[in-house]
């Protein structure tokens, strides 16, 4: 008994010194700097060795963010490159990629390059904590930059939130993430679904020319709280005073033809829906087949070319409200956003919403790391972020303020509609 | 009344759907006590091999379709010859975990073959996209394609099963399979041609449903669930049962939107299930001497 005793305090002594050891080299970024400033200012004068140790008492020491050293700033990405989603992580990791490859090849950021590290969680949130984990844990990041998905995000914040890393520029649009008491380091340039409704309805009742005949808006939702936010925000807007109720589907739902032919019976014009482009896509070919005849709106998911080739000619007229222009839209953003892309080898069909949405972030945290410069931690980049002004994504997005309670940097709306096949720009919000 | 027949033929639609991917569950189980999970992805990526050789393969779309068949036809073959007949006399739990893994590596077979993006399997004269109007109901050729193809397919099965010396060796099988070897019967033909058939089922639905539902990674996976729950509703053991649920869960499934409290109407065909497996456990169509035998 005694001598396991002995043996458990000698093993526990080694792990002390280890961690001891171990929290040394970790705090690498200020120790090893302070460590050299002061073996150079040894060769110095002491006048300049009094003034300079006057000067580190005054300022106080910079501490450098998880992920961060003097050569490299580690960034991680949860997205699902596998799995139903697998189209949009795909296009959403080439314009990571892009950004990096520019930052990188332009000589980085305060003597820093980017790096990298994406994990594939198949649109699973239990994957996305498990990535998470591995992000926090084995490559140590500063920020988890770019993920897809509400339900994958809302999972994994906490631990992010733990660790103090950053959450930056996902597509998720859950409204619990948008309050940054909870959540002080997550910036995101996608609203969330509540607001994307509102959004929607207050274009169409204040904007939109609907005709001569009242419009019926109903809103086709999937059945869960983010649905249901969304149908509160088509009734909180403008639009809501033409609201001619809402249909829910399932998640295990293959069709959604009786929830249409509802609409049908109720004499529906606008059908409001939040899903991605295949299932926008299924809509519109079953709201032909049941003779629904009504106009469709979605939201970024379904901007893509994907949508057109499901569906060709149906396609045509559907509606979008978007934070990003059409593709198609002639502004210097979308120029380079392209050159940058097949740089790093992606196709024309990547060219889509996950892929200039997180173009866009990587544009915005470009920014704030620059001007943040050399003492980069998760509050001087928060604090950067907050200091933009009206920050020009070059036209592909509403010139970028962040809000300080939300942390959404995009409060605009763009209109964009299927245009002879292809996805146009109809009205800048 | 218009809108009521419309609602019906919607259901019919779904009906269809389930009932095949159900067929195609009763079919192994019913000879094997098999139950395949990798049913919906094998359906899934004989819808995709199809594209891939109408589109990539050039191939006219009638002759994708058959070359697509016959090759999943032949590599199941080979699927139940190196991992199901191994373990043919193994306990249950070893052939539902190998038909778990079966699931697992053709999805990733699928992705890395076919890519993540969604594509659309289209029909020469694009016909999915016309519909024509019978009595103010609207209805669409492609659905009318589909109805009779699974007539035609449920009619060949059933000939296959009752009226062929393959058909007798299954039901034999599936009555009494000691006695059925004991006949002479071989276990390995019946097993190998019952996959086979079962399979085969399974990728017509993927090839015909994959028009309506657009051809993703996963897009069987939610018909293989509720085809599971209309074998279920069968019985398991009743092939026409099988059918008879799955028509049957997709009508459920169509009136309850319409006529269901909204926060009720995904839940209530899921609760009609339940108190009919309440109230006959063997489901509907399944006769009492053909439940104690399972």
């Amino acid at each position: 008994m005694r001598k396991n005793a002995l043996k458990l305090l000698a093993l526990l002594a080694v792990f002390s010194f280890i961690a001891v050891g171990c929290g040394d080299d970790d705090d690498s970024g200020s120790a090893s700097s302070s460590e050299e400033s002061s073996s150079s200012e040894e060769a110095s004068s002491s006048e300049e060795s009094s003034s300079s140790e006057e000067a580190a008492a005054a300022e106080p020491a910079c501490e450098l963010g998880p992920g961060v050293s003097d050569t490299e700033i580690k960034l991680g990405s949860s997205l699902p490159l596998t799995g139903n989603l697998a189209a949009l992580g795909v296009q959403a990791e080439f314009a990571l990629n892009a950004t990096i490859k520019r930052i990188n090849d332009g000589g980085g950021i305060a003597g820093r390059t980017l790096s990298l590290t994406v994990q594939d969680d198949e649109f699973n949130p239990e994957k996305t904590v498990a990535n998470a984990q591995y992000f926090i844990d084995q490559v140590g990041v500063f920020g988890v930059w770019g993920s897809i998905g509400s339900a994958p995000t809302v999972a994994a914040i906490p631990l992010h939130d733990e660790a103090g890393v950053m959450t930056l520029f996902t597509w998720s649009q859950d409204t619990s993430l948008f309050d940054r008491a909870a959540h002080p380091y997550f910036f995101s340039l996608n609203p969330s679904g509540y607001k994307q409704a509102v959004a929607f309805s207050n274009y169409f009742g204040n904007k939109y020319d609907y005709g001569s005949e009242t419009p019926v808006v109903a809103g086709l939702v999937l059945s869960s709280p983010d649905g249901e936010e969304a149908a509160q925000g088509v009734r909180d807007g403008a639009a809501g005073a033409f609201e001619g109720g809402t249909q829910t589907w399932e998640r295990d739902a293959a069709t959604y033809q009786p929830q249409l032919l509802a609409m049908k019976d109720a004499g529906v014009t606008d059908v409001y829906t939040v899903v991605g482009d295949t299932q926008f896509a299924q809509i519109i070919q079953e709201m032909d087949q049941v003779g629904l005849e009504a106009r469709v709106w979605g939201t970024n998911a379904v901007v893509t070319s994907n949508l057109i080739d499901l569906v060709g000619e149906l396609a045509e007229g559907a509606l979008a409200v978007t934070v990003m222009t059409g593709l198609s839209a002639d502004v210097p953003g979308l120029v380079q956003f392209r050159e940058e892309m097949a740089a790093v080898g992606a196709s024309e069909g990547d060219l889509s919403s996950a892929s200039m949405l997180a173009y866009a972030g990587g544009l915005v945290l470009e920014q704030g790391l620059r001007d943040v410069g050399d003492c980069l931690n998760a509050d001087a980049l928060t604090a950067a972020l907050l200091a933009l002004e009206d920050f020009s994504t070059g036209g592909i997005m509403a010139p970028i303020n962040f809000d300080p309670d939300t942390g959404l940097g995009n409060q605009g709306a763009i209109i964009q509609e299927v245009v002879n096949g292809a996805w146009t720009t109809v009205d800048e919000g | 009344m218009t809108q009521f027949i419309q609602l019906l033929w919607s259901g019919i639609l779904n009906g269809l759907l389930y009932a095949m991917i159900g067929l195609s569950l009763v079919l192994i189980f019913k000879t094997a006590r098999i139950l395949n999970f990798a049913a919906g992805t094998m359906a899934g990526f004989t819808g995709w091999f199809a594209w891939w050789w109408a589109t990539k393969g050039g191939v006219p779309f009638l002759l994708a379709i058959l070359v697509a068949i016959v090759m999943v036809a032949v590599a199941t073959l080979l699927i139940e010859r190196l991992t199901i007949r191994p373990l043919i006399n193994e306990n249950f739990l070893s052939i539902v975990t190998i038909t778990l893994g079966l699931e697992i590596l053709i999805a990733n077979l699928s992705i890395r073959f076919f890519g993540g993006r969604a594509e659309s399997l289209r029909i020469p004269g694009d016909i999915q996209f016309k519909n024509f109007e019978i009595g103010g109901v609207r209805f669409n050729w492609w659905h009318i394609v589909i109805l009779i193809s699974t007539f035609i397919i449920l009619a060949i099965v059933g000939y296959i099963v009752n009226r062929t010396e393959l058909g007798l060796a299954m039901r034999a099988f599936a009555e009494d399979k000691d006695a059925a070897r004991l006949m002479g019967i071989k276990e390995s033909t019946v097993s190998q041609w019952t996959w086979t058939l079962s399979v085969t089922v399974g990728g017509l639905a993927g090839i015909l449903f994959a028009p309506v539902l657009f051809l993703q990674q996963d897009y069987m996976n939610i018909p293989f669930i509720k085809g599971f729950v209309a074998a279920i509703l069968g019985g398991f053991t009743s092939l026409s049962g099988g059918v008879l649920g799955g028509l049957l869960l997709g009508e459920l499934e169509a009136l309850a939107v319409k006529y269901a409290p909204r926060q009720a109407a995904a839940a209530l065909p899921v609760l009609i299930v339940f108190f009919i497996l309440l109230v006959r456990p063997r489901g509907l169509f399944t006769r009492a001497k053909a439940h104690e035998r399972v």
